[in-house]
Order: C-alpha cells, then sequence, then structure tokens
C-alpha cells in the first residue's frame, strides 16, 4: 500500500526482542533506569497500567522523555508510516511496578506527504495524549491516521498477589485507547472506537 | 477531529484486512485532498489544462503546408496515451511552431529550449552550483523547474542526447530515477535527489515529480542523420514520431502563399510551374527543406523587387533579386551536397530564371554551390 505512494513503513524498535535488550528498566518508577539515556532513542513507549476502583486506567509515566514515543531512520524522505511498540508497567502498588511484555501493542502513525527527511535516528516527540498533537524535528507533525493495533487475545489475563483481581488484556487496551487521543489532518481510519 | 485512537485486533484476521482498508482509504483521501490543493495552486498560476485531459489538436491555421497526416498521428499518439512526441523532419517544415502550438493547445504554456553541442546533464537535470561562502547546493535544471508543463527541446540532435537527458531514461521508461546529487552535501546520510516518473501528491523535498502537464515535445532535423541515429532505440520509442514533411504539391503551396500575402491575384492560376516552384523542387531533389527557407527567400525578392511577377520568367533585375534570395537563405541549407547535386542544383535555378549560361551570375552561382559540395 505505502509503496503505490513512493513511502515506507519504519518499525521503532523491531531489532530488539524484549524489553531486557534494550535498555534497564526501573521497577519503582514503572520507567526507564536512566531516562535521559533511555529516552534519547526509545524503543520501547512505556505506559503505566492501573486498577483503580476495579477500573483499569493507563496514563503517561510522569517522567522525564515519557513522551518521546518513537525514533526513527528518516533520512531517505520516504517515511510514510512509523509504528512505535507498546509496553505496560503494570502498578502493584506504591512505588512497585512490573514490566509486562506478554502484553504489547503497537501504535501505528500514518503520514502524506512522507516525513521531511531527518537523521537516521529521528524523535517523535512531545507527544501529547489530550490534543493528539506530536512534534518532530521540532515541529507539529501531523498525520493522516493512527491505529492502535492489539497482539494478544482479548481474555488473556494479568494476575498478581498485590492486585485485588487480575487485569484482562481488553480492559488493558481499552484504557490506552481512552488515554490516546488523536487528531488527524486529512482523514481518519474508522475503527474500533471505544468512546 | 479529534478522538479516540481506533483499536484493531492484529490476531484477527477480519480486524487486520480492515486495519489496512482503513489505512488505504485515508491514504487515497489524503493524496486526493493534496491533488486538490495542487490543483488549485496550478489554477492560481493560470496554467490551462492539464495534457491528461482529452484534447484534439486542430489544424492550426498558422502553419500553412502541412499535411493532414501530421494532425492525424498526433492525436492518435494522444489518444493512445503516447505523452512524449518527437517532431522530425527537414529544416523549415514548421517543426517549432508546430511544438509550440500543440503545447499551447495542451497546456496554455510550455517551457522551450534549443539544443546545443554545450549542453550538459546540469543544463536540462541540474547540478552541483556554488551559493556562496564555499557551499554547493543542489540546483535544478530548466526541465526540473518547469516540471508542470511541456517542454519543447528545439533541435534535440544538437545535443549530446545520451549526455544530457540520459538521467531521464529511467523516468521515461515508469521507473523513478535516482540523482547522484543529495540534499545536503555536508550530511552524507543526506537523501539523494529523486525524479519520480508520475505526478505524485505531496512530494517530499528531495523529490521532484512532474504535474499531469509535463511531457517533452522534441523537434529533430532530418538532415542530420548521422544525429538522429545517436538516439538509442530504448530512448526513441519511448518518445510518438511524427515526421513533419514538406507539403505534398509544392506549386499549390506557393500559389497559396502568395495570395494570401496579396502577392498574386486570386484568379492568377499558371499553366507551368513558375520560377520559385522549379528551385524548390531541383533543392528537394538533393536536399528537402521545408518552407520556411523558401518563404524567406519570396519575402526578400518581393522587398528587392516589389513590383515582381512571380508567375512568369524574371528579366535581369528580377533574377538578381531571386539570387540573391537564394543565397541568403536556400545555399546554407545545402552545405555538404554532393558535386553532381550543386551542378544539378545550379542548372535548374540557371534555368529557372533565364540565366545567361555563360554570364557573370551562372558561374557564380555555379562556384557557390560547388563550394558547399563534398
Amino acid at each position: 500500500m505505502l509503496s503505490e505512494y513512493d513511502l515506507e513503513l519504519r518499525q521503532c524498535g523491531s531489532k530488539k526482542k524484549t524489553l531486557h535488550d534494550c535498555k534497564p528498566t526501573n521497577e519503582t518508577t514503572g520507567f526507564w533506569d536512566s531516562p535521559t539515556d533511555a529516552s534519547n532513542k526509545p524503543l520501547r513507549w512505556l505506559l503505566h497500567l492501573e486498577l483503580v476502583k476495579d477500573r483499569v486506567i493507563a496514563r503517561v509515566p510522569n517522567e522525564h522523555g515519557a513522551r518521546r514515543i518513537a525514533f526513527a531512520n528518516t533520512a531517505q524522505g520516504t517515511s510514510g508510516g512509523v509504528t512505535t511498540r507498546i509496553v505496560p508497567a503494570i502498578q502493584l502498588r506504591e512505588e512497585k511496578f512490573v514490566f509486562y511484555e506478554t502484553w504489547e501493542w503497537l501504535l501505528l502513525y500514518c503520514f502524506l506527504p512522507a516525513l521531511p527527511a531527518g537523521s537516521s535516528g529521528q524523535l517523535f516527540d512531545k507527544f501529547d495524549e489530550t490534543s493528539g498533537s506530536l512534534t518532530y524535528m521540532g515541529k507539529e507533525q501531523q498525520y493522516i491516521a493512527a491505529s492502535l493495533i492489539t497482539l494478544q487475545d482479548d481474555d488473556n489475563e494479568f494476575s498478581d498477589p498485590d492486585l485485588p483481581r487480575a487485569i484482562k488484556y481488553s480492559e488493558a487496551t481499552e484504557a490506552i485507547a481512552k488515554l490516546i487521543h488523536i487528531a488527524p489532518a486529512d482523514t481518519a481510519p474508522v475503527g474500533k472506537d471505544t468512546e | 477531529m479529534l478522538r479516540n485512537v481506533p483499536v484493531y485486533r492484529g490476531l484477527e484476521v477480519q480486524d487486520r484486512e480492515r486495519l489496512i482498508d482503513d489505512v488505504s482509504d485515508a491514504y487515497t483521501r489524503a493524496a486526493a485532498a493534496i491533488r486538490a490543493r495542487e490543483a488549485a495552486e496550478t489554477e492560481d498560476d493560470s496554467i490551462g489544462p492539464t495534457s491528461l485531459e482529452p484534447v484534439e489538436i486542430p489544424e492550426f491555421d498558422e502553419l500553412i503546408g502541412i499535411d493532414e497526416s501530421v494532425y492525424r498521428q498526433i492525436n492518435a499518439a494522444l489518444a493512445t496515451g503516447k505523452q512524449h512526441l518527437m517532431l522530425y523532419g527537414p529544416p523549415g517544415t514548421g517543426k517549432t511552431t508546430l511544438a509550440q502550438l500543440v503545447s499551447g493547445v495542451l497546456h496554455g504554456a510550455y517551457a522551450m529550449i534549443t539544443g546545443s553541442a554545450d549542453w550538459t546533464s546540469q543544463d536540462v537535470i541540474g547540478g552541483y552550483q556554488p551559493i556562496g561562502e564555499g557551499n554547493v547546493r543542489f540546483i535544478p535544471g530548466v526541465l526540473l523547474q518547469k516540471f508542470d508543463r511541456p517542454l519543447i527541446i528545439d533541435e534535440l540532435n544538437r545535443c549530446d542526447i545520451d549526455k544530457v537527458i540520459g538521467p531521464l531514461f529511467t523516468v521515461l521508461s515508469g521507473q523513478k530515477t535516482t540523482l547522484p546529487y543529495r540534499t545536503d552535501v555536508s550530511e552524507k546520510n543526506s537523501p539523494a535527489f529523486v525524479i519520480l516518473p508520475k505526478p505524485k501528491p505531496g512530494t517530499a523535498e528531495h523529490e521532484f515529480a512532474p504535474k499531469p502537464g509535463w511531457r517533452i515535445i522534441a523537434t529533430i532535423n532530418s538532415i542530420d542523420k548521422a544525429a538522429l541515429y545517436q538516439m538509442s532505440f530504448a530512448l526513441a520509442r519511448r518518445f510518438g514520431w511524427i515526421y513533419v514533411g514538406i507539403p505534398r504539391d509544392l506549386q499549390y503551396f506557393l500559389l497559396a502563399i502568395m495570395r494570401k500575402s496579396e502577392l498574386i491575384g486570386d484568379e492568377s492560376e499558371p499553366d507551368d510551374d513558375i520560377p520559385l516552384t522549379r528551385i524548390w523542387r531541383a533543392v528537394n531533389a538533393v536536399r528537402v527543406i521545408g518552407p520556411a527557407p523558401i518563404l524567406d527567400m519570396l519575402k526578400t525578392v518581393h522587398a528587392i523587387e516589389p513590383g515582381i511577377n512571380f508567375l512568369r520568367a524574371p528579366n535581369a533585375e528580377e533574377a538578381t533579386a531571386y539570387l540573391d534570395g537564394f543565397y541568403m537563405y536556400i545555399l546554407p541549407m545545402l552545405d555538404g551536397i554532393l558535386s553532381k547535386g550543386a551542378h544539378t542544383i545550379a542548372a535548374e535555378v540557371q534555368s529557372a530564371l533565364a540565366l545567361d549560361e555563360k554570364g557573370e551570375e551562372s558561374r557564380t552561382l555555379n562556384y557557390r554551390l560547388v563550394d558547399l559540395a563534398v
């Protein structure tokens, strides 16, 4: 599909299979152990999940670099799509998180025209989940579509003795979809809306 | 419009197909929006209809003597989607004017360049040029600067075709071509400029994509057959080749021109070939030339002898005027003819102008023609 427009898909973090292959994480903060270093080229976008009053909520960690959602090699000026891998840090209690890699999501952003040619590690930064805006090369970057792609069975569960009950993957998906707003420039895919 | 991100279940075939459909739809709609914006910009520039629209090329009143088969073949080439046209034929047959008129009908605007042996790819495609303070930058050539309208390359055979438009071979074959120039000379990873073969909505900074109106209309002078065959078959077959020859009936053509210019009356209808027809026919027997130099000769004769009767054999003064026109406009077209041909032309001109065989003017005519011959 992208080749019809002479475009290519950039898959951020696809060469690192596990979180362990990326950068050290911190179970106290539910984020990278060294945020400045890790978010320079974020191989995963880490999101917090928490069970609050029997409801799963998702939020962007209050950490340096948490809104840098991806980086990509855009030097060729042909980037028409970027995916980033979302990994949840599930909060068990105060200052206690678990990075549950069994669950992942892909967040896809589509661009036409192609992203302006950048560097081999160009950041997508300052993601604002409330307005759907993000920046690229220091400027707000428009996109034509964005999609959240699930990679696990809806009924898959995560449980831990510190949690009052098990959490389903579908609940986590719904929480993330509620968190992430999008504002496509020209058009948007008609997906399953969770609101 | 602000909304929650839509969800697609990656493990379910139906949802994956839905994702592909929806994303594809987004690209289609975005591309259409870009095209609409670009079309609006094009309208602002007062550019005419694009060449992709079906347009019938009419016979142009300005061009007398163009055979109807030329128009028929041009329209057939356009109707069958042939994007590029090559008008070839003898000099002076109106190829350049025809290219301009066709471009005008197709698009309303065009860029025109005339082939030169000094041309390089940099002139046409582009290349690095100094921009001051020790820096260089890629500067697009005339083709890429005017990638939105027909480009007329007049007398294409005068340049080294392979060298000059070689980088376009791939584009003319429907593939994109990458130029050996980067967007940022100082950054080795910066993207190289590419030329795309067809219009693309929302081109990136490093991409050159033609607008729908772009096409090449080239002219080639078929006198120089050696140069003509420098063009490779691969390139030649990207063009629709239209032969623009001389008028089928030389006498009819000349009389029509003379009547239109009021040099002769409407009722004038000579039984035999007039002097100018005889001269043109003699020249064509050796080397075919188009109407333009003949008409220039006609105007010259009339300027020198305003009262001349073109339908009868000239007197001595009028013959001198004919010879002046011949030397000014016909002789330069005959460089390199064979000696035998030079004598043939000299004899016929001498006869048509009723020159004294042993006279000074006959000797000069013969000498000057033979001097050009090989």
